[in-house]
């Protein structure tokens, strides 16, 4: 939410927070109660429907990514300060990754911005525009925001096929088709399933944006418009943006 | 707020126990319904607010079971557009009625050793550890405010309604809340910058 309303400022995070404030409010807006804890919650209270699978309350551990609107991945780089510190269990290089911008502009319409098959195969070769799209074949940035110790499109090159992406494209794949065929719960159970198996998955914000149209679709609007409102705060540059926002009915500035 | 949760529970039999026993579902099925569509949408936020506020996951998501169950009992009197506020707002009242025992930063004053114990885990748990060490370091009523608008995304009448102050307050606070944040912030990065990690 870029602008709750005119009485406050705009998110810190939005606008005006340092990389290192960015980053930590961003992570604290990520993180998800586990699998177990969310059962657990389900059952004491009679829920009994496949919401652990279905929303974005199941990704792994404490450190999940959310699989709501705004979950982007960390478009800058850590501060030197926070490299040393919190850049941790990182051997050797690490590459760095802008992902969240260029992973989206690089993803188109709707419907075929989830359709990763025609995007990823071209991702460690990519054309010019695309070009630091390759740092997302890369399993190390797939598998992490870490830092810049070398060009991204260098490591990229070197990197071998992520081993994983594979499995995030099905499930992208699966939940667009249940989409477009009107199987909202089930599109619901898979994009919660890619949330809990890819918690830092390269088409998070695929799967808000799917997340939201399906919302959408299932007579949720407040949900679904209170996370495409997010979901354009964070991606405010992004094809997807304009389209959660058409199908909210948001009016974007 | 605690006897009203003593009430629920021991109206449905379920007092006393922990983990809550399972309760009986709403009978209307548009009430289930609702309740399961504010479970999958706002779960997930509660529990983060508590996390924010220093409970530990399992301590977060008792919270937030117990504020579900409030919800459960007074869906009737939940407007559709004031469901964040009514549940953050519970949530607070909740884990204030607990008291400070849930609280993990409480006697824990060391930043270093927080820092310390970020090494051993991935760099976002260690951004989720050093975010909740920095708000554990800022005033909890201004705290309670930054999180809600800056992590959580709530508007100002939501966070409003949920602490029961002004609109102006909010944004008071909110003011004041930045502040404190940014200079905890900056102690921390002076700390690590002594500490050789600059």
């Amino acid at each position: 939410m870029n602008r709750p309303d005119a009485r406050l400022p705009s998110q810190l995070r939005v606008v005006g927070a340092t990389d290192l404030e960015r980053r930590l409010l961003e992570a604290g807006a990520r993180e998800l109660p586990s699998v177990e804890l969310t059962k657990k919650m389900q059952q004491a209270l009679g829920i009994s429907i496949g919401i652990g699978a279905a929303t974005a309350g199941t990704a792994k551990a404490a450190t999940a990514v959310s699989a709501g609107a705004g979950a982007a991945a960390p478009a800058f780089s850590w501060s030197a300060i926070s490299v040393g510190v919190l850049a941790l269990a990182v051997t050797g290089a690490v590459v760095g990754v802008h992902t969240a911008g260029i992973r989206h502009t690089a993803l188109k319409p709707f419907a075929a911005a989830v359709a990763p098959p025609a995007v990823v195969p071209t991702l460690p070769t990519a054309p010019a525009a695309v070009p630091a799209a390759a740092a997302v074949a890369s399993p190390v940035a797939v598998a992490s925001h870490r830092t810049i110790a070398a060009p991204a499109h260098r490591r990229a090159a070197l990197a071998p096929p992520p081993s994983d992406l594979r499995g995030e494209i099905a499930l992208v794949d699966a939940a667009r088709t249940a989409v477009a065929n009107g199987a909202d719960d089930r599109a619901l159970a898979l994009l919660g399933r890619y949330d809990a198996s890819h918690p830092r998955g390269t088409f998070r914000p695929e799967v808000a944006a799917l997340r939201i149209q399906t919302l959408e679709h299932l007579g949720h609007r407040a949900q679904a418009r209170a996370m495409a409102q997010k979901f354009v705060a964070a991606h405010p540059d992004s094809p997807l943006a304009e389209r959660v926002a058409q199908v909210t009915g948001l009016t974007v500035r | 707020m605690l006897g009203r949760l003593r009430l629920i529970q021991t109206r449905r039999g379920g007092e006393g126990g922990d983990p809550a026993p399972a309760v009986a579902p709403p009978r209307a099925e548009a009430d289930r319904a609702r309740l399961e569509r504010m479970f999958v949408a706002h779960h997930a936020m509660v529990w983060r607010t508590m996390r924010r506020r220093g409970l530990s996951p399992d301590a977060a998501a008792d919270v937030t079971q117990q504020t579900f169950l409030v919800a459960a009992e007074r869906l009737a009197d939940i407007a559709a557009d004031s469901e964040r506020a009514f549940l953050v707002g519970t949530a607070l009242r909740v884990a204030q009625s607990l008291g400070r025992k849930t609280v993990r930063w409480q006697l824990e004053e060391d930043m270093d050793r927080h820092v310390a114990d970020g090494r051993s885990v991935s760099d976002e748990r260690a951004a989720v550890q050093l975010c909740d060490l920095a708000l554990s370091k800022v005033d909890r009523d201004l705290a309670e405010v930054f999180v809600m608008f800056e992590i959580e995304g709530l508007s100002s009448p939501e966070i409003a309604a949920s602490l029961e102050i002004p609109l102006g307050t909010v944004a008071s606070r909110l003011r004041r809340a930045r502040e404190h944040f940014r200079v905890v912030l900056g102690r921390l990065e002076l700390t690590l910058r002594r500490e050789g990690h600059a």
